[in-house]
């Protein structure tokens, strides 16, 4: 009856866009600063054209199996055994990023408006609202993504309008930073930033059109890699790299500087709420992969009875990094190298398997 | 396993099913009382009107039961032993006066002969304008409930029912709820006949349907299931059904359409409201005429109408008589009065609590000082003014209206004036009251206000413990809750989300003539409601509707 119910592509694709453009919150903006110093929106913009290409696996593998998300794929590709060791794979990345997501999300919250409040309490509701979401359904919290998708992008507008005052464009200057080749492999590595995308595999059987969920994924796609380029260069130009490598969180920075003549200042607090929708829609997106892959990869019919042993695991998992700064550098340096191998890589590979496959299933037939 | 039960209690919200407590087969047998009291005594009337008499006394418990009459006398022309039953109070003397006891005492002149004499009452002496024959003692039981007379005529096992039925009843009158300055100003009222009639004068289509039904095996409430055939979602008027009448075989009593609205909706444990309830027929008619349905009850001023979707907080009749820029005003103050009713307070908590450093320097002096001599932290001053208007408002409505204004007096004079002299609380937060109060009262559903006013509650007592961020939380929470929500299928936020880019009937409500289809998420028969161009001599414009609804399904 709900395990019927589905997701329209609109829907879908604002879940998509927020999934990769969550991170714009985080600490995001500072990695790319640091690691292409005037050309980190480069970076982003590239490592996103690298994601399309692999997404076109992606997408490929899911047109050729409709119905199916991409554990049961890899389970009808590779058999049981395999499939089931890919799907655990799958479980381990979904889980990691949501406690390293759930771990940042908290973290931010306490520096920017709740200093003195312990994070436990943070993580604690957001898993309140994680359980809450999970228990009703993915098409529950596609429609909330869709319900505040406007707002949000909005929001993101307002805050690189207002901020463009204290821009300069001469901060991007000169223009290819550390140099061509330290960019291409930096991006290369951090396809990672839309590594998120992956997620369609797991909710695309749900979409209405199946015909569609092509043009999902990929409109979702470069909407994300607009938003991520646009707010990195906004930073950048904003703050100058040296500065911005030194802010946490940039776009909590940025919207600090907005005033709307006397009266409107420090509106950062307004903000909180769209930082919360955003933060609170990627984890439930993150948090309903990680219990989809494990009940799918191990052919579980019912997902539920998981949702609470899951929120616990990654409330444990959350609180393991010692301090925010190792969990910045967990997350964006040190296990992100892995996130393509996975969401762009294994796709990548069950699709020259699919190739194989079908071609032998024709010389059977 | 038990706490796996607790778990699913909590989180239970999220059920789609329909549950109905009561269940037909665990309950006692379900029986109709006049079908009960039938059985006792034999279904049918026998010939003997003495016999026939002494059935009817036993079952109204004659003559305990002083509401029920038995006028006997005698038919002149057939000279006949015969009396009549009926309910005093429920009957119109005038009616049974002279259409049923002079024409047959009086007017029958003559002698006629026969064998058959309720057919001869029938065909020739009783000039009533519905008169029902009938052999069984529940119709007879029935008809006298209702306000009818029945008439027994020895040497017939037959009795007629003659509808005599008038009582003392409320005018139609303005809706006391939902007034509008511009549109009809006639609502429902006490009287069942008298609503369908004002609604069907709404709609003069044969495609419109009333059903009659009757629920509560005691009450037998009569309640009238309204569609228009051609245009509602058969499915749709077969699931209200199937839930009427499950519920009109399981609970003795259901006095009014607030009753039966707890046992058919569909989330019972939701604070949102899942049914419209409205006392304007023009309302009903407007809602019918889009594929809607409606449910009235007898001695109920409100009519239900269902499935509903968020709109029920945000539209109000008025809109569609006013001008759409007009009525988009209205709308758009609607709106913000949603936001402020809701969350203005718990954003004042959150401001003074933990984000001073959101409002401009003098106003904080300003709130500061203001603030100083008050001894209380700000949660429990706006819990304490909050509490003490509802107060007010509850006691407003409870209060003999002779003593009404001293409601007025007490609560402008003592908790306004009296409590800030008194240091009790601060002027800003009488103001935030103030402010929230109004915005309250502009939901046009009064019972999406109660939705309202509790979660503000909830939300002051969030802000209070986590600022902003327990502000954000709870509106996530309510978003999930309300995507979550269906009312008889419909999803609570379309056509928002799931989307239908053909109903443009959201927040903003499109110019009239630019809305060609019906709402595609009621799945109606027949989608259009007007032809695309209604006016044909404007020259073509660019926001044409033809853009595809994905989300609809056969």
């Amino acid at each position: 009856m709900k395990n019927e119910m589905k997701i329209g592509h609109r829907e879908a694709l604002t879940l998509l866009v927020t999934l990769m453009s969550g991170q714009v919150f985080l600490s995001m903006p500072r990695n790319m600063a640091l690691l292409g110093d005037t050309a980190g929106w480069m970076i982003v913009l590239l490592a996103g054209i690298f994601s399309l290409i692999g997404y076109y696996f992606l997408a490929t593998l899911l047109e050729k199996y409709p119905d199916q998300d991409i554990l049961q794929i890899s389970q009808f590709i590779c058999g049981k055994f395999l499939g089931t060791i890919i799907g655990t794979v799958f479980f381990l990345f979904f889980l990691t990023i949501s406690s390293l997501m759930l771990r940042q999300f908290a973290e931010s919250f306490i520096i920017s408006i709740l200093p003195n409040t312990p994070i436990s309490v943070i993580s604690l509701f957001f898993l309140f609202l994680l359980i809450y979401g999970t228990l009703q359904g993915i098409e529950t919290l596609t429609r909330v993504a869709w319900f505040f998708g406007p707002y949000l992008l909005l929001a993101f507008i307002i805050t690189i309008g207002f901020s463009m005052p204290y821009a300069d464009l001469e901060l991007l200057l000169p223009i290819l930073g550390k140099g061509p080749l330290p960019i291409l492999k930096h991006s290369a590595l951090h396809t990672s930033l839309f590594s998120n995308i992956i997620l369609l595999g797991i909710i695309a059987p749900k979409i209405r059109e199946q015909t569609k969920t092509f043009r999902t994924g990929l409109y979702s796609l470069i909407l994300a890699i607009v938003i991520n380029t646009v707010v990195t260069a906004a930073v950048l130009i904003t703050f100058n790299y040296t500065s911005t490598s030194k802010l946490v969180f940039p776009i909590f920075q940025l919207t600090r500087l907005i005033t709307l003549g006397e009266f409107i200042q420090r509106v950062e607090a307004i903000f909180v709420f769209l930082w919360f929708f955003t933060a609170a829609i990627l984890m439930g997106g993150m948090f309903y992969g990680t219990i989809i892959s494990f009940s799918h990869s191990f052919g579980l019919s019912n997902y539920r009875p998981l949702v609470f042993a899951m929120a616990v695991l990654i409330f444990c998992i959350s609180l393991i990094p010692n301090s925010m700064t190792e969990t910045v550098n967990l997350d964006a340096f040190i296990i992100s190298k892995y996130y393509p191998l996975i969401s762009f890589g294994i796709p990548l590979l069950l699709w020259i398997a699919s190739r194989f496959k079908k071609k032998g299933d024709n010389s059977n037939g | 396993m038990k706490r796996n039960n607790i778990f699913r209690k909590l989180f239970q919200l999220t059920s789609n099913k329909p549950e109905f407590s009561l269940n037909a087969d665990s309950f006692n047998p379900p029986h109709n009382r006049p079908a009960d009291s039938g059985d006792e005594t034999g279904e049918c009337l026998t010939t003997s009107l003495a016999h026939n008499r002494k059935t009817l006394e036993s079952i109204f418990g004659l003559p305990t039961n002083k509401d029920v009459v038995i006028r006997d006398f005698t038919i002149t022309s057939l000279n006949k032993k015969a009396l009549i039953i009926y309910i005093d109070g429920l009957s119109d003397r005038n009616a049974q006066n002279f259409a049923v006891l002079q024409p047959l005492m009086l007017l029958s002149r003559g002698h006629l002969e026969t064998n058959e004499p309720i057919d001869i009452a029938y065909e020739r002496l009783v000039p009533g304008q519905q008169v029902e024959k009938t052999k069984k003692l529940e119709d007879v039981i029935n008809g006298i409930l209702e306000g009818s007379s029945a008439l027994l005529i020895d040497g017939s096992a037959e009795a007629m029912i003659i509808e005599t039925k008038g009582w003392e009843h409320r005018g139609i009158d303005r809706p006391s709820n939902e007034p509008v300055v511009r549109g009809p100003q006639e609502g429902f009222n006490e009287t069942f006949r008298a609503n369908t009639a004002s609604v069907r004068r709404y709609i003069k289509d044969p495609k419109l349907i009333t059903e009659i039904m009757r629920v509560g095996t005691r009450s037998r409430t009569l309640l009238a299931l309204m569609y228009i055939k051609d245009i509602a979602n058969p499915a749709l008027v077969k699931e209200v059904k199937r839930r009427i009448k499950s519920v009109s075989e399981t609970t003795d009593y259901i006095a009014e359409t607030g009753q039966l609205e707890e046992f058919i909706e569909d989330h019972p444990r939701s604070l949102m409201p899942q049914m419209l309830s409205t006392e304007r027929p023009d309302r009903v008619a407007a809602h019918l005429r889009e594929g809607y349905v409606a449910v009235m009850m007898a001695n109920s001023p409100y009519a239900l109408v269902l499935p509903t979707n968020f709109a029920i907080f945000l539209h109000a009749a008025e809109d569609y008589y006013l001008r759409w820029p007009f009525s988009n005003f209205l709308r758009f103050i609607r709106a913000i009065s949603i936001f402020i009713a809701l969350l203005l307070p718990s954003f004042y908590i959150a401001v003074v609590n933990y984000h001073q450093e959101m409002i401009p320097t003098d106003l904080m002096l300003a709130m500061t000082a203001a603030r100083e001599a008050v001894p209380f932290p700000a949660l429990v001053e706006i819990l304490f003014m909050e509490f003490s208007f509802e107060l007010i408002r509850e006691a407003g409505v409870r209060v003999p209206s002779i003593i009404g204004p001293t409601i007025g007096i007490v609560g402008a004079l003592i908790l306004g004036q009296a409590a800030v002299s008194a240091s009790i609380v601060s002027p800003i937060l009488i103001i935030i009251i103030a402010i929230t109060a109004l915005a309250s009262f502009v939901v046009p559903n009064y019972n999406a206000t109660f939705t309202i006013r509790i979660l503000r509650f909830l939300f002051i007592i969030l802000a209070g413990f986590l600022g902003f961020f327990g502000v954000s939380f709870g509106v996530f929470l309510i978003t999930l809750h309300i995507a979550n929500l269906n009312s008889f299928g419909v999803p609570f936020l379309t056509p928002i989300a799931p989307y239908h880019p053909q109903n443009k009937d959201r927040v903003i409500r499109p110019r009239a003539y630019d809305q060609p289809k019906r709402p595609i998420f009621l799945r109606p028969l027949d989608w259009i409601r007007q032809r695309d161009i209604s006016r044909p001599w404007d020259k073509p414009s660019s926001s044409s509707s033809d853009e595809g609804d994905d989300n609809y399904e056969e």
